[in-house]
């Protein structure tokens, strides 16, 4: 299990990466359990990275396919509790553009709100 | 002998005493030990870390080791992982049936443990030995077939010196490529790009970007001038509209050098932003493209700077692996920290020579964590 997740009302899902390492070993679960969230009915899907301290690109591209996967379904992804340097990262190959970024969990729903 | 990744073995032992002993001697021949009492507990374990090798016990309560063994055959991110039976049995009917479950041996308790650590020592050699072979055959057909990615050299330009370094992970053919494209004696591209993925798979897919790309770059040469932007627009379009393609990602940067002038023009697709020395200034200056990682958005718009090099100003690109290490046992993406390091040698003598000394020493085997590639442009100072 690559992602711990929680349902709240309204389609709203809390979902934490569990590994501290998000890599190649875990990229293609961690894209079948996202793209299965959304097939179960999340809409807005707060994608938590407290627990990692390194994303390589297969990861990140089995993010990006999620993402992919839940725009035409009407669902949309938020990503919170980022690491400074995974922070950095994003906005250096500005997937910062492509991702709804928050500081934390709450910050996102109030944008969801 | 393997090398240490592979070296990454989960024991599966419910008795503790064996447990110790077998971790022990695992971790004093440079094994990472992951230890787990039980299938289950492996089986959770596995949902977050892969090893190289399992080890393995028979005898264990709710589910042994046959019916673990089938789990991870039925699984396709596990099956592959070799696997040795470790049990009180020497049963020839156990031997075989475990045999015929693709263990890859089966050994009995009791044998002494520097025989186990030998036999799993020999097993991942023989892996790893095995493994070279069907990456050089694979090679030598990919060379055959003309599907290059790395050139042999840079090519010779008048104006500018370029050259490159790439180290592929753990030698694997990867997701990095590298072209250097002469239209005529003016005008030079040079394209670096890293596929969104790791090992073969990235290297298949290496196959149909690249395609696109020196496609794309002959055919905008025909009848007009050379237009960076132009160019990566329609690859992007061009990569939309491959099946092949769909959720398969790469970042690149793309530079048309002109030689003429000494201008270059730069354009990127997600590529980390690139390094400019400048020689009388004596600076450095960081500059980032406005572009979307190819096959992102069909509608994706891209940018184009122009940057005019004066006899010794110099350019660095490089991709995520030359900035991802591994310290003290923690991988980390560090971007600022690698560009602080590279400023030490921009604008030395032989500052590329001295790059790619630093590099291999940076990234010995144990740091490097994903395919590393650097090219460098400088312009020449001719009379």
């Amino acid at each position: 299990m690559i992602l711990n997740h929680q349902e709240e009302p309204n389609g709203l899902v809390q979902a934490t990466i569990v590994p501290n390492e998000a890599n190649a070993d875990n990229a293609e679960l961690f894209k079948e359990e996202l793209t299965a969230l959304v097939d179960n009915g999340a809409k807005n899907i707060i994608l938590s990275f407290k627990n990692v301290t390194y994303i390589d690109s297969s990861f990140l591209g089995s993010l990006v396919v999620g993402l992919k996967y839940a725009m035409p379904r009407k669902a949309d992804i938020y990503l919170v509790d980022l690491e400074e340097d995974i922070h950095d990262l994003f906005r250096l190959i500005r997937m910062d553009r492509v991702f709804k970024i928050y500081k934390n969990y709450n910050e996102a729903v109030k944008a969801i709100q | 002998m393997a090398s240490d990744i592979q070296k990454k073995i989960l024991v599966v032992e419910d008795n503790p005493a064996m447990m110790k002993a077998l971790q022990i001697a695992l971790e004093r021949n440079n094994y990472v030990c992951m230890q787990a009492a039980s299938a289950t507990e492996a089986i959770e374990m596995m949902k977050t870390e892969i090893p190289g090798i399992i080890l393995s016990d028979y005898e264990m309560p709710i589910i042994n080791g046959f019916e673990f063994r089938q789990i991870l055959l039925k699984n396709t991110l596990w099956r592959d992982i070799p696997f040795v039976f470790l049990t009180s049995h020497s049963n020839d009917y156990l031997v075989l049936q475990g045999l015929n479950l693709n263990a890859l041996d089966y050994i009995v308790k009791g044998t002494a443990i520097p025989v186990i650590i030998s036999k799993l020592d020999n097993i991942l050699h023989s892996l790893r030995t095995e493994q070279k072979k069907s990456v050089r055959e694979l090679r030598s057909a990919a060379e055959a077939l003309n599907a290059k990615f790395i050139p042999n050299k840079a090519v010779e330009l008048e104006d500018f010196h370029l050259a490159f370094w790439h180290k592929p992970f753990q030698d694997y053919p990867g997701g990095d490529f590298i072209d250097f494209i002469k239209i005529d004696d003016r005008y030079c591209f040079v394209v670096l790009g890293d596929i969104m993925g790791k090992k073969w798979k990235a290297w298949f897919f290496n196959f149909g970007f690249l395609s696109y790309i020196r496609a794309t770059i002959r055919f905008n040469e025909i009848g007009s001038t050379p237009d960076v932007k132009t160019i990566i627009q329609t690859i992007n379009r061009l990569v939309q509209l491959d099946d092949n393609l769909q959720n398969i990602l790469c970042s690149v940067s793309l530079l048309l050098l002109d030689s003429q002038t000494g201008r270059v023009y730069y354009t990127g697709a997600g590529d980390l932003p690139i390094i400019n020395y400048n020689a009388e200034r004596k600076t450095v200056t960081i500059i980032e493209s406005a572009g979307l990682l190819l096959g992102l958005q069909e509608k994706s718009s891209y940018d184009e700077q122009l940057l005019t090099l004066d006899p010794g100003d110099q350019l660095i690109l490089f991709t995520d692996g030359a900035t991802d290490v591994k310290l003290n046992g923690v991988k980390k993406s560090d971007y600022s920290s690698f560009v602080d390091w590279l400023q030490a040698y921009l604008g030395t003598e032989n500052t590329f020579d001295n790059i790619r000394c630093q590099m291999i020493e940076r990234l010995n085997e144990n740091d490097q964590i994903d395919d590393a590639s650097i090219v460098f442009i400088e312009k020449k100072n001719n009379p």
